[in-house]
């Protein structure tokens, strides 16, 4: 077996351990449907595909609106699912192929409470212990920068702009931008102080407590500060780091949100969080893991390896021999005289015609 | 464990280099002048790349470099998407439309617009119809040869624009160079780059 069908494996057992369901993954979705959601997927990313009825469709670009849309049409039972699945998107880049993204992912709808948001978090940390020893899972809960802005009274078009910068740790630019915008010192200071903060989430808790001044910052701190402290006591982990810039440019994530690395992958292997704005109905939360990713990284698939079983022309007589063999080990019969085909390296003993 | 930095050849590599090296991030091998392209401080677990310019931030994207020092042209024009944590404040200069003095882009059908960075030539110019010929070098060039109507390029002090009889026409975003770190070394190396920036904020 290759490695990424371990991987699936194992995180199918996870997910069905917890109680989930399997969600299948439709090719297509609806191109209006998709685009009256707030997807953080852009537009010229979607593969367009007109049906024969005229209809137009998208190629799976996203699979968490596709559930939660199923979903809210009564189309599920439950509401917890996992899903392994591909999605399709055209590459920006330079020779705009359209590349397959094979993603494994939760999601749980209406159930918004701290405790669900735990047991997503402890699913995700369970995923990369699978694949990794050295991840970091990092999260943030995004009502605590959203409180400390909403004190600056920026324009609708400034905040877009000062997100953008908080997400890329561009404090020089989000210094200039903020002067211009006639904040003080003080209010220049405490943002880039945030944005600077990163390390072991006990720790930039602690750091954190001194910045709190409404209301919605205190609870944001607070569900944290509970989150972490249920989270640590079931599945202890030194890996957990707060990081406040983890936002999210199209406002898709409402209050926790997480991001998992891996250790020499450059991008983020599980993003997730909570939101509340899809559909304008729905409570959920949930994350994709990018399976993708993970695979092109790990070192080559060591395979199963296999015997095998030479015959000449009693096929029937190494038949029964690889039968009785097949109970505990994968058996390969060959012909004799095709052997050359085979790279010998690749398996673990040959076993020849006059041997059994 | 190395730390792997990403420095672009030419213009803004001097300075960039200085600033590490004053920061204690020297490496012989790289002021020796080496043809090499990778050069190390095996010591101080350093590694440096140099790369072309246009590329500093590919490197850091992808994670081959954990950090790079970078031209904001580039990153506009790429989109990269890396962290992008301290402004170096030198190798200064400006987007500028460019062209023949009296041209009046707001009268032309179509304008041919000759540049290294088409991305941004849209996005600049997105309220006229625009043909983009996309050049390497020698930006200059193509106006007086009537290749292209305007060009779009950075300008420093303004000299070569001068000397070959162009004007602004119109001015767009500021540019100087960026130290760029990747979001995942960043999670996992972030210690050693927040002292490495605190270390270049003091010396600036």
């Amino acid at each position: 077996m290759y490695q990424e069908e371990v991987i699936i494996n194992n995180l199918r057992k996870i997910y069905l351990n917890y109680g989930f369901d399997v969600y299948r993954v439709p090719k297509y979705c609806d191109y209006h449907m998709y685009f009256d959601n707030d997807s953080f997927i852009n537009e010229h990313e979607v593969i367009k595909i007109i049906h024969p009825s005229g209809k137009i469709l998208a190629l799976q670009p996203d699979i968490t609106i596709s559930c939660a849309h199923d979903y809210l049409s009564n189309r599920l039972s439950g509401n917890k699912f996992f899903y392994i699945g591909n999605v399709y998107h055209r590459s920006l880049k330079v020779n705009q192929d359209i590349s397959k993204i094979k993603q494994v992912g939760i999601e749980i709808f209406d159930l918004d409470d701290l405790n669900t948001d735990i047991e997503v978090l402890l699913l995700a940390l369970q995923s990369l212990d699978l694949v990794s020893d050295s991840y970091r899972l990092d999260l943030s809960e995004v009502n605590f920068i959203n409180g400390l802005l909403e004190e600056y009274h920026l324009s609708s078009k400034t905040l877009a702009k000062v997100n953008y910068l908080i997400s890329r740790r561009n404090t020089s630019e989000l210094e200039f931008l903020l002067k211009e915008e006639q904040l003080n010192k003080d209010q220049i200071n405490e943002l880039i102080t945030l944005v600077k903060l990163y390390g072991p989430i006990e720790e930039v808790l602690a750091k954190a407590q001194t910045f709190i001044k409404n209301e919605a910052m205190q609870d944001s701190l607070d569900y944290l500060q509970e989150l972490y402290k249920i989270l640590n006591e079931i599945y202890p982990n030194t890996k957990v780091a707060l990081d406040f810039t983890l936002r999210n440019s199209k406002d898709y994530y409402s209050g926790l949100i997480f991001q998992g690395f891996i250790k020499n992958i450059n991008q983020p292997v599980i993003s997730g969080g909570r939101y509340h704005k899809l559909d304008h109905l729905l409570k959920a939360v949930g994350y994709c893991f990018n399976l993708e990713l993970v695979i092109k990284t790990l070192s080559k698939p060591p395979l199963n390896r296999q015997t095998i079983v030479l015959y000449g022309d009693n096929y029937l007589e190494a038949y029964n021999y690889a039968k009785h063999l097949r109970a505990n080990e994968n058996v390969l019969l060959v012909k004799e005289d095709m052997i050359k085909q085979y790279n010998l390296n690749q398996f673990n003993k040959i076993i020849k015609k006059g041997e059994y | 464990m190395y730390l792997n930095i990403a420095l672009a050849k030419g213009r803004i590599q001097e300075q960039s280099y200085a600033i590490l090296k004053d920061v204690g991030y020297e490496c012989l091998e790289l002021e020796k002048g080496s043809r090499k392209l990778i050069l190390e401080n095996k010591e101080k677990k350093l590694r440096y790349f140099l790369v072309k310019p246009s590329d500093v931030a590919i490197y850091v994207e992808t994670g081959a470099a954990d950090l790079g020092i970078v031209g904001k042209d580039i990153l506009l024009e790429d989109g990269n998407d890396v962290f992008e944590m301290l402004d170096l404040g030198f190798g200064k200069c400006y987007f500028a439309v460019a062209g023949p003095s009296g041209f009046d882009i707001s009268k032309q059908n179509v304008i041919r617009v000759a540049t290294k960075y088409p991305n941004l030539a849209l996005s600049y110019l997105s309220q006229y119809d625009v043909d983009i010929i996309k050049l390497n070098g020698s930006i200059e060039l193509a106006p007086l040869i009537n290749m292209a109507d305007v060009i779009l390029d950075i300008v420093e002090t303004g000299n070569t624009l001068r000397d070959n009889d162009l004007v602004v026409i119109n001015k767009y975003d500021d540019i100087s160079a960026r130290l760029i770190v990747n979001k995942a070394s960043y999670r996992f190396k972030y210690k050693q780059i927040n002292k490495l920036i605190d270390d270049i904020k003091e010396v600036l």
